[in-house]
């Protein structure tokens, strides 16, 4: 026996052809907690659903406890032992704390009916041991969620778990509810249960883990024990990569006229106090890990969503009310995150979906389209913007790479020729090639005077590209870059949350 | 620390939405006694719980089909299809023995009969959601579209007598209508399957989220397609109830009912979205209230052309409800 819970060797993984993972070697030792981090999109949510049995691994081994695990389903992992803590629980809110124990294996009598006693008193066991302030027939809807956490902790101890996975356990608990949290993770690792602890909150991080594993574009980092590695060289870890990528450079003026700007915008709890300004011919980058608060920022400066304070300035005009059909008239576009469902229509030909925005513009009094105009101005975007396709009143929208469906996404804004873009993630999905032409199409549109917002989750681009970067973390600004700072451990550290780092 | 720690939904909303039913039947009842004062004798309690008792048991195998955030718009087509199947079988001598149709025999082998026939209405439905993928709404729709034309080309739209079944629907224990007694066990025994069983659990961890209880492990298809089940073979029960109450099946009979067993559902506290109600009380204080409202409407010798109305405002107000409550995405 080794002192190995689990170990992987050579994991690789890909989707739709796009390497996401490069053969990971990687190993959890009995009894210890360790830690992962690593920037948005690094592979850990893939790794983490292979180890979990969501997704299978194209190639590379696994081994559990000194056997052979290669698990084909969520249920499979469970019955191994291991057990998954997500930010959003597993659990059934119409149903009891008792019942959320048992869900997936109910105690029967002889009649097929739940043994209640028996659910009811392993249930009471499990909650005192955690002396958590709830009864077994309490309903989870009526749990807050660092009790409902604390509640799956229970139910995956009750299934034997030896290796439980958290990720990202802390995003919606309070203070009070994370130092909770923190001592059960100590207790649970007295008791000889292996744990990984996915955050990119250093600071947790380094409270809690004995070692640090650093994922960096599928591959693995490093790995060095707590005690021997700074936050500063985590970090350098986390970005340690060679500005490598090719950007277009186009000579190009900002002007000094402001398009768009914001005061002192709050929305819920997502958007705190932000202060900003889009100048013509600028692009200016947001940066920000995940769930900063950077698409909503953008939804309400489009009017998505409804500012709760601040002001907006559009133009030069102050808008009492912001609504993206009014964004749209003010010539502002929003390129979202997410085109498959909110920018595109999968299923319908290149030039449906080229003419949605424009098509307004091209009807007569009785609201007619005038096809013959379509035409010419569909052809025009697709040879603008070198969309490959071969007959755009055919082809469907879901048969194109993830480039190309972004330039139609592009194609249907730029024929109406707006003066302010909101860009939301414009590259994700998209394949090296592919990216350079988005960013020509980017810096073109700023050299032709429109103010550009490029959100990116992925610091070269933006360095590459923009020509000042703010950085998001928490909902608020902390930090805004020209380009001659750029740096790609400054922004990181920035962007990451938790007291500021010297 | 208990306060801190449980988060309870409180206000106006969740109020009207647990408890509003209660206060509109008891104001009803306050109206109707006040407009009739024949209505609020024993008599007239035990009419309103006869006629509520066969539309009360498919009410309870709707609950099933809704918790698992399915929906069955067939149930009043297939109540008129069982019932002029049985009504056939009744009156053609040659199908069953002559002398078994006067007595419990032949009652018993056409009930037996139409259950299945029920059971496997529900389980065509069921096998299309799950296995084709097909919104529950478009399915149970074409069956009953499928189920209502079947039944006309057999009666050929004329009237069937179904005087057989009229002592099984009409006869009283005492004072206790039989229904009544029927409605009664079923509620028990159902409501002790949705709380007590495996099954009536994993249906409801279905309703809250299918995609945790796929993860989980539960057999969501083969759930959901048995919860279909339960709704044809209780929607069926209820079909021939209701048919024998009225001692006839005529070519409009059953039309609507499925509106009011979905309300009485949804009165009852019943989602349309799935993994929220219950079969006691809900179920039942569902289809009173229902029931209730036609009866003082009748006594009070409303025009029959209100109750279409009313009805209808019912189930706007009851789905209005349930929608204002939910929070999430609309199916």
């Amino acid at each position: 026996m080794s002192d190995t819970a689990l170990r992987l060797a050579g994991v690789r993984k890909a989707f739709s052809g796009v390497p996401v993972l490069h053969g990971l070697d990687f190993a959890l030792k009995k009894g210890e907690v360790l830690g992962v981090t690593g920037e948005n999109g690094a592979g850990k949510s893939t790794l983490m659903n292979i180890i979990g049995g969501v997704l299978r691994m194209d190639a590379g081994t696994m081994t559990l406890f000194d056997e052979p695990y290669a698990p084909c389903s969520p249920a499979q992992a469970t019955a191994k032992g291991i057990a998954f803590i997500h930010q959003e629980l597993n659990l059934f809110t119409n149903l009891t704390v008792a019942e959320n124990m048992f869900i997936d294996g109910f105690p029967t009598n002889r009649f097929g009916a739940i043994d209640h006693k028996k659910i009811t008193s392993i249930a009471q066991q499990a909650i005192d041991r955690f002396s958590l302030p709830v009864t077994p027939a309490t309903k989870v809807a009526d749990l807050s969620t660092g009790i409902r956490q604390m509640v799956e902790i229970s139910k995956a101890l009750l299934k034997n778990a030896r290796i439980i996975i958290f990720d990202e356990p802390t995003t919606s608990l309070s203070s009070r509810e994370k130092n909770a949290l923190f001592h059960t993770i100590g207790e649970l690792q007295q008791r000889g249960i292996s744990m990984i602890y996915i955050s990119h909150i250093l600071e947790d991080i380094f409270r809690l883990c004995d070692r640090i594993t650093v994922l960096r574009d599928g591959r693995i980092a490093g790995t060095s024990p707590a005690a021997e590695i700074s936050e500063n060289e985590l970090i350098k870890r986390m970005v340690g990569r060679e500005l490598s990528q090719i950007f277009p450079s186009i000579e190009k003026t900002i002007s000094d006229t402001v398009l768009l700007e914001a005061r002192h915008l709050k929305w819920r709890q997502r958007v705190k106090d932000v202060s900003l300004k889009l100048r013509a011919g600028e692009i200016v980058g947001l940066y920000g890990l995940m769930g900063a608060g950077r698409t909503e920022l953008a939804k309400v400066l489009f009017g998505v969503e409804q500012r709760d304070a601040g002001e907006l300035i559009l133009n030069h005009r102050l808008m009492a009310q912001v609504s993206p059909s009014a964004c749209i008239g003010g010539n502002a576009a929003f390129i979202t995150e997410d085109r498959r469902s909110e920018g595109l229509l999968m299923s319908k030909p290149v030039d449906d979906n080229l003419c949605l925005v424009k098509s307004a513009d091209l009807t007569n009094r009785l609201g007619v389209v005038n096809v013959v105009e379509r035409a010419r101005h569909n052809r025009e975007a697709i040879k603008d913007l070198q969309i490959r396709v071969v007959d755009p009143a055919t082809q469907l929208v879901s048969s194109l790479s993830g480039g190309n469906q972004q330039k139609v996404v592009f194609g249907k804004w730029v024929m109406k020729d707006p003066k302010i873009f909101l860009l939301d993630e414009p590259t994700r999905g998209v394949d090296v090639g592919a990216r350079f032409e988005i960013y020509s199409i980017i810096m073109d549109l700023a050299k032709r005077g429109s103010a550009v917002l490029f959100i990116s989750s992925e610091l070269q681009e933006l360095m590459g590209v923009c020509d000042r970067i703010l950085v998001m973390q928490e909902g608020r600004l902390t930090g805004e870059v020209p380009k001659a700072e750029f740096d790609q451990e400054k922004l990181l550290e920035m962007a990451l949350p938790g007291p500021a780092l010297t | 620390m208990m306060q801190e720690n449980i988060r309870r939904s409180s206000g106006y909303l969740s109020w009207l939405t647990s408890y509003g039913i209660y206060a509109v039947l008891l104001l009803l009842v306050v109206v109707f006694s006040l407009g009739n004062s024949q209505f609020l004798t024993v008599d007239n309690v035990l009419l309103i719980l006869q006629q509520a008792s066969p539309l009360g048991i498919a009410v309870v195998g709707m609950v099933f089909v809704l918790l698992g955030s399915g929906i069955d718009i067939s149930v009043g087509a297939s109540m008129f299809f069982v019932s002029t199947v049985a009504g056939c079988v009744l009156n053609a001598s040659g199908v069953i023995p002559a002398a078994w149709l006067t007595d419990i025999r032949g009652v018993a082998l056409v009930l037996g009969m139409v259950l299945l026939l029920g059971a496997l209405i529900g389980w065509i439905n069921g096998m299309l959601v799950t296995r084709f993928r097909i919104l529950p709404f478009i399915v149970t729709l074409a069956t009953a579209s499928i189920l209502k034309g079947t039944g006309l080309k057999i009666s050929g739209s004329a009237s069937i007598g179904v005087a057989a079944l009229g002592d099984l629907a009409n006869g009283r224990v005492g004072p206790i209508p039989n229904v009544l007694i029927l409605f009664v066990v079923v509620l028990i025994a159902c409501d002790y399957v949705l709380r007590r069983t495996v099954y009536g659990r994993h249906l409801m961890a279905i309703g809250d989220s299918a995609r945790n209880a796929e993860r989980t492990g539960i057999k969501v298809n083969r759930n959901i397609v048995a919860s279909y089940v339960i709704c044809g073979v209780l929607g069926t029960l209820a079909g021939i109830l209701s048919a024998g109450q009225i001692g006839s099946v005529s070519a409009g009979f059953g039309e609507g009912n499925e509106f009011i067993v979905i309300s009485a559902a949804v009165l009852g506290g019943t989602s349309l979205f799935g993994g929220k109600g219950s079969i006691l009380p809900g179920a039942v204080i569902g289809i009173i209230l229902v029931t209730t409202i036609m009866n003082g409407l009748a006594m009070m010798n409303a025009s029959p052309f209100i109750y279409t109305i009313v009805r209808g405002l019912i189930i706007f107000c009851a789905i209005a409800l349930d929608s204002m409550g939910h929070q999430g995405e609309l199916r």
